[in-house]
């Protein structure tokens, strides 16, 4: 992991306290004793001491309220986080496992506590690259080929090390892709608890797919009112489809001020923002505080002229973020003037959830899941890949494609000839960085860094 | 006299190109020793002794370096990357060039260009010697044969052997085993050859291949390999007027001059 | 025997011929279609292989080099134009790999008539609804592209030969129980492998022939087997590869994998809608590991066949690159060990290549077994 690369300002000091405070809260609730007990029982929790680190190193040469932007997220996924290891020992008689792509509004719904199981797949590379390897290394030793995507290998490792608080109930799917979906069996095997999975047709944007995905919602919430203290509160799923509306609402927002030239702000801040909103606390009103703060932050980052008020590149980013490199942005802010503007994961086009009645919103849940981030595009038919890859370059004026290549997700490799092609005839500058999304022994940051500036240097010269 | 000169060191050979402001005055090209820039001053020495100057009283408006060991070359002026080098020299020597594939000693590069002759896309393997001059060592040594001897058995070939293994390690061996089955050794060379056009022509699609196309770096000077390259490219391999293993350091010191004329 | 066989080894190690008077023939990939919808009146199957692939550059510019190498073999044939001979193409969602393959076909390719049919992850009621209903569809499909009546009373007739085809193929398969199997698991491979290289009427009789010699053979030569191994495979239609593994003494006497004997078990209820009744038995039959839910009854089909054959040992054999084979093998593996049953697990690529390293491993393999 590289060192902290800011000046260790009034805004990062500030931030760094407040992310401080709400680890020692912990201390508070659940308390000294249960702490050191979770802390033990799973290691991973350490993490947590080096979050400032990240803020840090996406700080970076920042300013203005973009860099308060940067703080405030980070400070939002330490909540996350924290209430997640609060929660975990007092309500473990109430938590589920969920993947990624099932997101929790209906667990919440249900009185539940969801774990998302690929979280720690997310976060550990981004903070603590070594312990997510030696993961990585678990699973290998298992049997595990090298060549699966480290994000479901990752949460083999930690199931097989017993790294996860034990859950009543699974639910996943057969999305993103073949190795999230096949890591199940195994995950199913390891903790003992009963799994339903839900099934996502290939045309998923047709009615019938719709149709039947929302009944597969529907004998999910049967599954988990059989085998779960969870019951499903109709009341209570309106008020979480309310508040996901009133947030999506003012991410709608913030995306159109991303269009401005110079952007306001960008990258980590957006992606992060929405990764939370999607998969930790859809329809919680700290999703809605958190992108009214995004607002906020963003109106003032224009009214002083921008978030990189030199910006020299727009830049659409491709496939997920590099975890392993973070700061790639901040950095190529400094470096190149560059900024990411929009991410693959992070635009969608889900429906405001139509709140009249209980199949109301499941059917536009399941449409929300149904364009969940990667599987949006690696599910369906590849004009769903390409259709939005350049809509967002035109709608947000970007003048090149980063494309981040994880070597481990196959659906993504063998559309890179095609991807090539296209871009060439609609000469956009493309550039496809070779690497491991979790794994950073395959290529390092610096080899990262190296294609960048290769690219940067040579094509965009 | 005014001269610009640009150093490509690689890690095979070093090379100098050294220019006036109007022609190309000398090239050299020599092995690369541990050391970045003694490798660089090595090469500009032996250049400037082609033209008959003692290297002591060289002296260069501009100097660019380029290539692996570009950045530990601190009497350099500026370094490039080698793509935009071989981009600018290609096009300074032939403006139709638009796909350059450069058959490195360890590397193997596409370059797709733009009319303009600045570089639109392009595409690199310096992960592993397949397809590369190293592979070619590789090949010749298990023949016992010089790279000319084994370019020109190669070449008496009808049938070329089909050798498959992607790793040029594992190459080795199995033209270890095809020997052992009594296979032509034309045959097997030829098979060889063809590995490498297959990698060659693999790399060009990635940056799509439009005509003109031609080659650069030592293995350009394969008979053999080029002559199967056109083949299967169904295209016409342009000829460079320039010693191809020199484009990099050509198409450095063309920038050098490029920035202060 | 050994001339039926040799037959079906030709089948495979070929591409397809023009002929005159056949039918519109469609290639496929993948067990999951029903192969039944291909043999109406004025159609015949085709089950796509890549034989004699040297090389995929040109697949690996677009499918990348981390892909099931049978899909990029199989692009690669196709740019290649040694499918010229078929009429159209039928595909499934089966796996990432396959839709790309699919993706980057149409785009490459632009084929008259491709289609990829939508198979649920899943085996439930909503499921095969969902399947019968894909299916349905591409009957219709079909029929406008080459002028065709696909007719219920039509596929229930073709549904016939299959199940017929399939009685013979797991007749011919149980013969391996015994103590001197009349066939090697190469000899058995080939016809499994080769059966949809082959048309339908052509398999009926030769698989009749075959039955009868096999039952009647008195050849005891493979009761000396160095040991009795169960093969769990993905797509495998290399002969070679099977030969190689059997090289060191040990014997295949049973197999299970989409293209292996296995695939054949389980009949289509010939009484039922016809539609209904191919989905139904082609989402209930023995899984593919792509499929969510079914792990549980592929373990106890391995477990019981073990048994049934009183194999030694096990060994899984899947293409590399091939994600949902690396999850379920090493799911399997764990679980298998864990009930004391020996296994290898190997990796292939789908052009053959490593002989020698094949052998050494099962070599190994048997010595640690104390065979």
């Amino acid at each position: 992991m590289i060192g902290a690369a800011t000046r260790k300002d009034s805004v990062y000091l500030r931030w760094a306290a407040r992310n401080w405070l709400r680890i020692l809260r912990l201390g508070v609730n659940p308390g000294p004793a249960r702490m050191l007990k979770i802390r033990k029982r799973y290691p991973w929790v350490s993490g947590f001491l080096k979050v400032n680190k990240l803020m840090a190193r996406l700080m970076g040469e920042r300013r203005g309220a973009y860099r308060q932007a940067t703080g405030f997220i980070i400070n939002r996924l330490i909540d996350a986080l924290a209430t997640i290891v609060r929660d975990i020992h007092r309500r473990r008689d109430r938590l589920v496992w969920h993947e990624d792509l099932v997101p929790p509004e209906i667990l919440h719904a249900m009185g539940l506590m969801p774990f998302m199981v690929e979280m720690l797949g997310i976060v550990l590379p981004m903070v603590d690259t070594e312990l997510g390897e030696a993961y990585l290394d678990e699973a290998e030793n298992a049997g595990l080929p090298a060549d699966t995507c480290t994000l479901p290998r990752m949460s083999l490792g930690l199931a097989l090390r017993d790294h996860f608080p034990p859950p009543l109930a699974i639910v996943s799917s057969n999305s993103p892709c073949d190795g999230g979906m096949s890591s199940y069996a195994f995950m199913q095997k390891l903790s003992g608890a009963p799994t339903y999975r839900l099934d996502l047709p290939y045309r998923y944007k047709d009615d019938s797919a719709v149709d039947y995905y929302t009944n597969e919602l529907v004998k999910m919430i049967d599954f988990l009112e059989e085998h779960t203290p969870g019951r499903l509160d109709d009341e209570h799923l309106r008020e979480i489809c309310t508040q996901r509306n009133r947030a999506m609402e003012l991410e709608l927002t913030l995306w159109d001020m991303l269009r401005h030239k110079p952007a306001p702000l960008g990258s980590d801040v957006v992606f992060l923002a929405h990764m939370l909103f999607f998969g930790l606390f859809p329809g919680m009103p700290q999703a809605t505080k958190m992108y009214a703060g995004l607002v906020e932050y963003a109106r003032q980052s224009l009214q002083a002229g921008g978030g990189i008020p030199d910006e020299k590149y727009r830049v659409l980013l491709w496939n997920p973020a590099t975890l392993i490199f973070p700061e790639i942005f901040s950095w190529a802010e400094s470096e190149f003037r560059a900024t990411m503007i929009m991410e693959m994961l992070t635009f969608n086009r889900h429906p405001l959830i139509d709140t009249t009645s209980r199949r109301s919103m499941l059917r536009d849940l399941a449409r929300i899941m149904m364009q969940g981030p990667m599987s949006q595009h690696t599910r369906g038919p590849v004009e769903y890949f390409f259709d939005d890859l350049f809509f967002i370059h035109e709608h947000y004026s970007t003048d090149m494609i980063w494309m981040a290549g994880h070597v481990g997700c196959k659906n993504t490799q063998a559309l890179l000839g095609m991807m090539r092609e296209k871009c060439r005839q609609k000469r956009i500058p493309l550039l496809t960085i070779d690497y491991d999304l979790g794994d950073s022994r395959v290529v390092s940051v610096d080899g990262i860094k190296e294609q960048v500036r290769m690219f940067m240097d040579t094509v965009m010269r | 006299m005014r001269l610009w000169a640009g150093c490509d060191v690689g890690s095979t050979t070093g090379k100098a190109v050294i220019l006036d402001e109007s022609k190309v005055l000398a090239g050299a090209i020599v092995e690369s020793t541990l050391d970045p820039e003694k490798t660089a001053r090595q090469a500009l020495d032996r250049a400037a002794a082609d033209m008959d100057i003692a290297p002591a009283g060289v002296e260069f408006v501009r100097l660019v370096g380029t290539g692996y060991g570009r950045l530990q070359i601190p009497f350099a002026d500026e370094n490039v990357s080698e793509i935009t080098c071989h981009a600018v020299g290609a096009h300074h020597l032939d403006p139709k060039i638009r796909t350059v594939v450069d058959i490195g000693g360890q590397d193997l590069k596409a370059i797709a260009l733009n009319d303009d002759g600045t570089v639109m896309e392009f595409a690199m393997n310096d992960k592993c010697a397949a397809g590369t001059g190293r592979f070619f060592e590789s090949m010749a040594r298990t023949f016992q044969l010089s790279l000319e001897q084994f370019s020109d058995l190669s070449l008496t070939s009808t049938k070329p052997v089909s050798i498959t293994a992607q790793c040029s390690v594992f190459a080795e061996s199995e033209v270890v085993s095809l020997v052992a089955q009594k296979k032509a050794p034309a045959d097997i060379a030829a098979g060889a050859q063809l590995a490498v056009v297959r990698r060659v022509i693999s790399m060009a699609r990635r940056v799509g291949i439009r005509p003109d196309f031609t080659i650069s770096g030592g293995c350009a000077k394969n008979r053999g390999l080029m002559q199967l390259l056109g083949q299967r490219l169904k295209m016409k391999v342009a000829r460079l007027d320039f010693d191809p293993q020199l484009l990099g350091a050509l198409g450095a010191a063309l920038l050098a001059r490029r920035k202060s004329a | 025997m050994k001339q039926i066989i040799d037959g079906y080894k030709e089948a495979l190690a070929g591409y397809p011929q023009a002929e005159v008077g056949a039918g519109k023939r469609i290639g496929y990939l993948c067990s999951y279609v029903p192969q039944e919808l291909l043999t109406v009146p004025g159609l015949e199957p085709y089950s796509m292989h890549a034989p004699q692939c040297a090389g995929t550059d040109l697949a690996d510019t677009y499918m990348g080099r981390v892909t099931c190498s049978y899909m990029r073999c199989i692009l690669e044939a196709f740019e290649e134009d040694r499918y010229e001979y078929l009429d159209g193409f039928v595909m499934t969602t089966g796996c990432d790999h396959m839709r790309r393959l699919h993706d980057n076909l149409a785009y490459l390719r632009k084929p008259d008539f491709l289609k990829l049919l939508d198979v649920p992850h899943k085996v439930s009621p909503a499921a095969i609804d969902w399947y019968t209903e894909e299916l349905r569809r591409l009957a219709d499909d079909l029929a406008e592209a080459f002028d065709l009546e696909i007719t219920d009373a039509l596929v229930r007739e073709s549904i016939g030969k299959w199940n017929q085809a399939r009685r013979l193929m797991v007749e011919i398969d149980r013969l391996r129980r015994a103590d001197a199997p009349p066939l090697s698991g190469s000899e058995m491979i080939a016809l499994s492998a080769g059966f949809g290289a082959r048309p339908i009427e052509a398999n009926l009789r030769d698989l009749e022939r075959l039955l009868d010699e096999a039952r009647r053979t008195t050849d005891c030569s493979r009761a000396k087997a160095r040991a009795r191994l169960l093969l769990v495979s993905s797509q495998l239609d290399d002969i070679r590869y099977v030969e190689a593994l059997e090289a060191g003494g040990g014997l295949l006497v049973g197999e299970i994998g989409c293209t292996a004997a296995s695939s054949f078990e389980g009949q289509v209820d010939e009484q039922a809608e016809p539609f209904r009744a191919l989905a139904r038995r082609y989402l209930e039959r023995l899984p593919c590991p792509r499929m969510m839910e079914e792990h549980s009854r592929l373990l106890e089909r391995i477990v019981e066949m073990r048994g049934e054959r009183r194999a030694d040992g096990v060994i899984i054999v899947a293409l590399k690159f091939c994600d949902s084979w690396a999850w379920e093998g090493t799911l399997l593996l764990r679980e298998l060990r864990e009930a004391g049953v020996p296994v290898l697990r190997l990796e292939r690529e789908y052009f053959f290549s490593g002989e020698g390293q094949v052998a050494t491993r099962v070599q190994a393999f048997l010595e640690s077994m104390g065979k």
